[in-house]
């Protein structure tokens, strides 16, 4: 499901671009939860995407006159916050480990009461990063392949391959929820 | 039973990605009598409602407050000049006004130079998030900026060469001494600054309050407040929209307040506070360069 926030991209762009600081609280004020949110389901770490929706939105700030208005502010927004979770995954060497050592919930623990919950960010945490930031941006945030493709820096046709192979490894892997 | 086992069909493929793109109705009629389509679409849709019964993460409360909170000032853009309303002669002018100004775009973008580094405790080296750094050339603020929170880290941009001072500044820190940097153009210069703590300040003492105005009277927002006392920095602030920073200082007797503005000389302001307690206000003018 797309945010309600998209329409106050053009509105509050060119404001934003002349330097009014109300708008810029207004774009954090909408955007700063679903960007925390995307980063929080990347790096299953909710003080990291503390920090890094702050970062996102301090480049923002820096960046705010360059904004392509074209593009769209969510579209960038997103980009950003993207790049940051791949590059704080990549210094930490999460994408081996999750990919070494992650396994589908059993269904002993799920019956131990395990919550779905629990599961779902295991699961998305044993995916590689570019598969999940692909399966967030399709599932929690409503992007269309295209506005995948340009977030994070793939063709569209490539876009849909990682969405399929997410899907694909994130039914084996909530393959005892999903039954 | 999974589509896998079902006979395989040549659709499938397209189907599922119809249904990715939100476009599910472009194949409706082909799933309604595949049974490979409909389960495949099926274990999609069961997928997504377990993926979204998830519930949404929250920032912690005050995440907005402090993405302000380590703002710059924010600074609008030159106004437009009157003679763009020139209608006659305004192709001719704005053609040669362009050809100049790519030119000397060209020649300075050619000559600056950046700097960029980290903040960091002398003892451990760790890095501080969210501390500041302020870059001088001779009095004058040429910039302030607050380091990243994840690594401590700083850039400035678009230097002029020559010989900068930086000063980092954090709360809880030994007040610092400047360190030069030169800036060589088409060049990155690299300065790690370091900090070193001191006891943590206690949550009370004496609000001050700083109204910072320039030579004209106008508020300065996002100038920055420091509050040094007893050779300690113990609070920092970025002034408001309105030009006021609140600072705390944790003990009475002799302090100073440094305040650095962009494109302002930096400017102190020296007082002595009375045992009392009772908050006082500090004006404080900047002179713009």
């Amino acid at each position: 499901m797309r945010e309600s926030a998209a329409g106050v991209d053009a509105a509050v762009l060119g404001r934003l671009r002349e330097g009014d600081r109300s708008a810029f609280e207004t774009v954090l004020r909408v955007y700063h939860p679903v960007i925390f949110r995307f980063a929080a389901r990347m790096l299953g770490d909710p003080e990291t995407a503390s920090d890094i929706a702050q970062q996102t939105f301090l480049r923002l700030h820096a960046s705010r006159r360059r904004i392509d208005p074209r593009r769209g502010l969510r579209s960038w927004l997103f980009t950003v916050a993207q790049n940051l979770c791949t590059s704080h995954l990549r210094r930490r060497g999460l994408e081996a480990r999750a990919l070494g050592s992650v396994r589908p919930p059993a269904a002993r623990d799920l019956a131990e009461g395990v919550a779905v919950g629990e599961a779902v960010r295991e699961a998305l945490a044993g995916l590689p990063p570019d598969q999940r930031a692909v399966a967030i941006l399709r599932e929690y945030h409503g992007f269309t392949h295209e506005e995948i493709a340009r977030i994070v820096g793939c063709s569209p046709g490539a876009a849909r391959v990682k969405a399929h192979r997410a899907r694909e490894r994130l039914k084996e892997l909530l393959r005892d929820v999903l039954d | 039973m999974s589509s896998t086992e079902r006979a395989p069909c040549a659709l499938t493929h397209d189907v599922l990605d119809a249904w990715l793109d939100g476009r599910p109705g472009r194949h409706a009629a082909h799933v309604g009598g595949c049974a490979a389509c409909a389960a495949a679409i099926g274990g999609y849709e069961r997928l997504s409602a377990v993926l979204r019964s998830d519930p949404s993460p929250e920032p912690p409360a005050g995440a907005c407050a402090a993405v302000l909170g380590a703002l710059p000032a924010l600074k609008p853009l030159p106004p437009a000049h009157g003679w763009v309303a020139t209608r006659v002669l305004a192709p001719a002018v704005a053609l040669c006004v362009l050809a100049v100004a790519f030119g000397s775009w060209l020649v300075v973008s050619q000559t600056k130079g950046a700097v960029s580094g980290g903040v960091h405790w002398r003892a451990g080296h760790q890095p501080i998030p969210d501390a500041w750094v302020v870059l001088l050339q001779g009095e004058e603020v040429v910039a302030v900026t607050s380091t990243s929170a994840l690594r401590g880290g700083f850039r400035f941009e678009d230097l002029r060469p020559g010989r900068y001072d930086a000063l980092p500044f954090s709360a809880c820190s030994v007040l610092p001494a400047p360190v030069s940097v030169q800036i060589e153009p088409n060049h990155t210069a690299r300065l790690p600054l370091f900090l070193d703590s001191c006891a943590p300040v206690p949550p009370t003492g004496t609000p001050v309050h700083v109204q910072i105005a320039d030579d004209r009277g106008a508020p300065v927002e996002g100038a920055l407040t420091v509050l040094v006392q007893g050779g300690r920095v113990p609070s920092i602030a970025s002034a408001n929209a309105q030009g006021r920073s609140a600072l705390l200082a944790p003990e009475a007797g002799p302090l100073t307040v440094w305040c650095y503005a962009p494109g302002y000389d930096r400017a102190s302001l020296d007082t002595t506070l009375p045992p009392s307690g009772t908050p006082i206000r500090l004006d404080l003018k900047l002179r713009r360069r």
